[in-house]
């Protein structure tokens, strides 16, 4: 590991912690998170940063701690830096996604095991569990594709930010982000059906059901709409 | 209510529905219910025995210790976990006993399985339904369940190689086999015996070759036909795929007109109870059953 | 200082109010502001009604319009390309069209433009980072659309012309809300998950300023769940797609017309010469350049680049004097403050609650009148809290909703709230969230028609860039609806003009020429150049010792 950098004084005396990004050790504020302390130690990301926010998956990072041999990974963004963390960021993940047409599919396993025949191969390992930044049970809802499960597939990948990490430690090549993503269009496609009101709506709108009553109002003087905005019902909602 | 912590398989799960409903729905009459593990993964299948991976042990052990898990939440559940799949029976069976004997296996499987708080503490056991109904439920008890007897079905048991090999999973004695056969009688159906009980169906050659299977399966049936049976009762869903998909391609082939459906043994227990027909699913059958059941109005 | 589940022991004495007045606050109700009350609040603590936090721009189309600072900071720019050293003799990609910047409203345009009859090879997508690097795919509370019984676009357009004080374009209001049906349709076809009742009707809650439950949502993840849909269609039709390729500068032709733009290669740092019949301007809002100092809910690269490309090119702006600040940026802990804290909390029944526990104001305001209520009650009272950092904020009480809604209901409905949270120790099922306003949204914009036709031929807008849909305050829920109901348009109008004839002329970057001729005529004191791409993190000690190579030393 390389040696300490000349350590760069702050003015006031904030509590600082020795990080080492790709190896070179940084000092920097305690209360940073990892993204903002690379930036602090002089990184302008390009690759590794997107939403800021925990949305995105583009900020996989992982880590090890001092005397730890447990490879932990987190989103820089939403993580606080700790002392003696050894890290680098993702820039991507090699992990090509099928093609296909969901209209042509049906939410069964077959569907899944013919774009992603892979994960047939998983062994149960629960690596990608264990990496997951956003304590998704990977494992499980690779396990349900596999069985056609698509509903708890689906609901189980749900809050998958598609960060990449789970494929990169999966020893039987999934890309497991990929079969979560699938296993919600079919379930949110076939399990999930557009209920009828919505149906009857697309079709008063196209037969120009509202029309005139939208032409009629584009011409209110503003005093008018506003007595119009001010006089509108709330069904749904208690008032005072 | 005795519940039993049950594990489904991928092949059930995915292209037996009417095997799976079948037996769960007459579990629960037979006060032995069978409870899905909630998030339960494959087994592992064969290539757990094909290997000396401990990796690949992974998967069967942690079922294990997920469904020791499961049991925590059932009624009076004993320490066992139920299998209807052969497949999985064999794997889990093998797996199980191998852990129990090589501590130091299981030690290095639980290393791995200790940060998801899986570990396994060798106490389960693996039955399939079969055993359960056999050695926990009882004929006895099974007939008295029965409303409708299966009267006119005259029904070759075929128990394929994987109920019976093997040694570390068998669930009856190789040679001379007989669940199938008492449970058969017990619902009120004439079994007829064929020798070729174990001849294998052909198994995974339906993926590489299926002359192979062709030719194991109009064997088996030939003399099925021979013996004057009308239907045939299995208990893995592999041999039921193999004997009934490819039958319907011989029968076109060879224009036969003697088709011999092919039932899993929940299912004609299920119709022998009064089950309502449609949980079989017999729709995904190449062979249709409800022909032969309609003739002997045992349907709906 | 001791820390207590996530929270210092002093803020901990408040929280105990909070808790104390609960059960009590339980059928409480705050009576909402009359419009006279709204102005009155607005004046006096809105950002936008603080003169020094604005200027007048000095040139171009939009002279004299009075708009934040940072706005008029980039506006006031040099290039940050010397069109002199542009070739555009020779031509890397030449398409019909062309989509700049892959949000919700860029990913709807190339995807409509491929059902409308453009052939794939025919369009390019390019984006600045990642596909995904967004705002559409942060946001959370939900979509609106008004296909229920009870309710109809008419009283959407009521509510939307309302919220945005009567200053919308009818027209574009209009197109919003009577598309809005169409849109779930075709979400739903596509397979996104919304939330659904247990009788299979959609889930709809209520937002600041509705006066129907119609937003639609996926748990708290709504704009992941649209966006990572919608990309997962751009991949399926093949859709070319260039990431890490900003757009720098437009191009034009002899006639003025939009003909194209440079890309940039971010990573090697060439640039890439693109010529399009239709340019599609889809790059999103402005919330990185930090208006009046506020910190921000925006992805990294919403720096409004499409904007100043665009008025360099002539295009009109409209109602960029405006913004939104979200009422409830988070205010602690520190790692994340200014990042949101979705009104869907609000819209699921929390409320808004001073230092003492008690109500502070109506909790589905207009966002406007929200973020003001909670600015004056932490600047001209003492009834707020303060953090160790001396941040101030209110409490916005989060448990509230599991006493209203039944346990499990933040969990199951604002399962990224309760793990950002979480992630820093603090459960909002048991304790309230400390929160201040943060810049969140980009009003005002490009301005175009129903059909996205800007005021300069050869250039469509739509999404967040533009102006004119939600006048000068856009309601939670529209945002999501306008990226989807403009992005499609824009993608049809780009297949009507691949139909048609017409061709574009010799690529030039005279209008950036002519750009830097009005800016050397201003004597700007400080020289800064834009767009601006990303904004600048690095530390001071750093920045301090920056260097610049010269070319191909390293
Ligand atoms: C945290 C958060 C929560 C929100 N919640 C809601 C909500 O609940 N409901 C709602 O309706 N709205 C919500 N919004 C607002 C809404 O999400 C956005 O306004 C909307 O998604 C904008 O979509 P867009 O496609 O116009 O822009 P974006 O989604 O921001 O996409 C713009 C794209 O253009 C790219 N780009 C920028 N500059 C360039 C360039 N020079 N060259 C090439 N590409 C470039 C960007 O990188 C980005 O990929 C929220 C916004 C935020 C930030
Ligand atoms: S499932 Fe995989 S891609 Fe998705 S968030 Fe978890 S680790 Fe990242
Ligand atoms: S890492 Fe791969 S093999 Fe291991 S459990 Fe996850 S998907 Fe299966
Ligand atoms: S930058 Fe988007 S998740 Fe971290």
């Amino acid at each position: 590991m390389a040696k300490a950098k000349p350590k760069t004084k702050t003015e006031n005396s904030t509590p600082m912690v020795k990080i080492f990004i790709m190896g070179a050790a940084h000092e920097v504020p305690a209360s940073l998170t990892i993204m903002k302390a690379i930036e602090y130690a002089g990184f302008k990301i390009t690759r590794g940063s997107g939403c800021r926010a925990g949305f995105c998956g583009a900020c996989g990072t992982i880590y090890r701690k001092e005397g730890d041999y447990r490879i932990y990974a987190a989103l820089a963004c939403q993580t606080q830096v700790e002392d003696g963390m050894v890290l680098t960021q993702l820039p991507f993940v090699p992990a090509p996604k099928a093609r296909y047409n969901v209209d042509e599919l049906q939410p069964n396993a077959s569907a899944m095991l013919k774009y992603y025949p892979e994960v047939a191969r998983c062994l149960s390992c629960n690596a990608c569990s264990k990496v997951c930044p956003q304590e998704i049970k990977v494992m499980d809802y690779v396990q349900y594709s596999l069985q056609g499960q698509i509903k708890k597939a689906a609901d189980e990948s749900f809050d998958c930010v598609q960060c990449g990490l789970c494929a990169i430690r999966c020893p039987a090549e999934i890309p497991q982000y990929h079969v979560g993503m699938l296993a919600r269009r079919l379930h949110g496609k076939y399990n999930l059906k557009a209920p009828e009101n919505l149906e009857h709506r697309v079709k008063e709108i196209e037969d120009g059901v509202y029309t005139e009553a939208f032409s009629e109002l584009m011409k209110l003087s503003k005093a008018d709409l506003k007595k119009r905005y001010t006089e509108r019902d709330f069904i749904d909602q208690k008032k005072a | 209510m005795v519940q039993y912590s049950y594990f489904p398989g991928c092949n059930l799960k995915t292209n037996a529905k009417g095997f799976e409903k079948s037996a769960v729905a007459v579990s629960k009459k037979l006060n032995a219910e069978l409870v899905e593990i909630p998030n339960w993964n494959c087994c592992g299948t064969v290539h757990t025995m094909t290997s000396d991976n401990l990796m690949k042990r992974i998967a069967p052990v942690r079922v294990l210790s997920r469904s020791r898990k499961h049991i925590e939440e059932l009624e009076d559940s004993p320490n066992e976990v139920a299998t209807l799949c052969s497949m999985c029976n064999s794997t889990l069976k093998i797996v199980n006993k191998e852990v129990k004997v090589d501590e130091d296996k299981l030690s290095k499987i639980n290393y791995q399985l200790e940060e998801d708080e899986e570990t396994y503490a060798e106490d389960m056991e693996v039955k399939h339904f079969l055993e359960i109904l056999r050695d926990s439920v009882g004929y006895k008890n099974i007939a008295k369940k029965v409303i409708k007897e299966l009267k006119g079905i005259k029904v070759v048991p075929y128990y394929g190689c994987m109920l019976l090999h093997p040694e570390e999973a068998k669930i009856d004695d190789e040679e001379m086999p007989s669940v199938l056969e008492y449970l058969m009688e017990s619902l009120g159906a004439e079994v007829i015996f064929s020798p070729l009980f174990k001849f294998c169906c052909g198994s995974y050659h339906i993926v590489d070759d299926e002359t192979i299977v062709d030719s194991q399966v109009s064997k088996i049936l030939q003399d099925v036909r021979v013996k004057g049976a009308n239907a045939m009762v299995v208990a893995c869903p592999l041999c039921a795929y193999n004997l009934d998909y490819q039958q319907k391609k011989l029968i076109k082939q060879t224009g036969e007109k003697n088709p011999i459906p092919i039932f899993y043994f929940s299912q004609l227990m299920a119709i022998a109870m009064g089950e309502p027909i449609e949980i079989n699913h017999f729709e995904d059958h190449q062979i249709d059953p409800r022909k032969l059941l309609k003739e002997l109005k045992l349907e709906g | 200082m001791a820390m207590i589940r996530g929270y210092p022991e002093n803020m901990r004495k408040s929280i105990e109010n909070v808790n104390k007045t609960r059960s009590k606050r339980l059928d409480q109700i705050i009576p909402d502001l009359t419009l006279a009350e709204r102005k009155e609040v607005l004046d006096g603590f809105h950002p936008d009604y603080n003169p020094k936090f604005k200027r007048n721009i000095t040139w171009g189309q939009n002279k004299g319009d009075n708009v934040p600072n940072e706005v008029v900071d980039v506006l006031e720019a040099y290039p940050m390309v010397n069109p002199d050293d542009i070739d555009l003799s020779q031509i890397d990609f030449d398409v019909n069209v062309l989509i700049v910047g892959a949000g919700g409203a860029g990913t709807s345009a190339a995807l409509w433009s491929k059902y409308a009859g453009v052939p794939k090879e025919e369009i390019l997508l390019a984006t600045k980072l990642r596909l995904g690097d967004c705002n559409t795919v942060m946001a959370q509370g939900g979509i609106q659309a008004a296909d229920r019984p009870d309710d109809s676009p008419i009283i959407h357009y009521l509510d939307a012309i309302g919220g945005g004080h009567f200053e919308n374009n009818p027209k574009l209001v209009n197109a919003l809300v009577a598309d809005g049906p169409k849109i779930i349709k075709w979400h739903k076809d596509l397979g996104m998950m919304y939330d659904c009742n247990e009788d299979g009707s959609l889930v709809q809650n209520p937002g600041g300023g509705t006066s129907r439950n119609r937003m639609h949502c996926a748990k708290d993840y709504t704009g992941m769940e649209i966006f990572r849909t919608l990309k997962d269609e751009i991949i399926n039709l093949e859709i070319p797609y260039l990431e890490f390729s900003p757009a720098v500068e437009l191009i034009t032709d002899e006639t003025g017309r939009v003909a194209g733009t440079v890309l940039y290669n971010i990573e090697t740092k060439q640039y890439f010469v693109v010529r399009a019949k239709t340019t599609i301007l889809t790059t999103g809002g402005f919330g990185r350049l930090h208006v009046a100092g506020f910190p921000t809910t925006n992805h990294y690269g919403a720096t409004m680049d499409g904007v100043v490309m665009a008025y360099r090119a002539g295009a009109k702006l409209r109602d960029l004097d405006a913004t939104q600040f979200h009422p409830t940026g988070a205010a602690f802990p520190e790692q994340i403050v200014g990042l949101l804290i979705t009104e869907k909390v609000r819209s699921l029944g929390g409320q808004v609650l001073g230092k003492d526990g008690e109500q502070l104001c109506y909790p589905l305001e207009p966002r406007d009148v929200e973020a003001s209520s909670i600015i004056k009650c932490c600047t001209s009272t003492d009834n707020y809290i303060e953090t160790p950092t001396q941040m101030r904020g209110v409490w916005l009480d989060s448990p509230l909703i599991e006493e209203i809604k039944g346990k499990g209901t933040i969990l199951n409905n604002l399962s990224a709230m309760y793990r950002m949270m979480n992630r820093f120790d603090i459960d909002i099922t048991e304790d309230p969230i400390l929160v201040y306003p943060t810049l969140h949204y980009q009003n005002g914009g490009i301005e175009h028609d129903e059909n996205c036709y800007t005021s300069i031929k050869g250039l469509l807008a739509a999404g967040e860039i533009s102006g004119g849909v939600h006048g000068k305050n856009r309601l939670m829920g529209n945002s999501l609806l306008e990226i989807n109901v403009f992005g499609r348009r824009a993608g049809m109008t780009a297949a009507k003009e691949f139909r048609k004839k017409s061709t574009v002329g010799k690529l030039s970057l005279t209008h950036v020429h002519k750009s830097i001729k009005a800016l050397d005529a201003l004597n700007l004191k400080d020289k800064r150049y834009s767009p601006t791409i990303l904004p600048e993190y690095r530390s001071d000690a750093v920045r301090a010792r920056l260097v610049q190579l010269y070319e191909e030393s390293l």
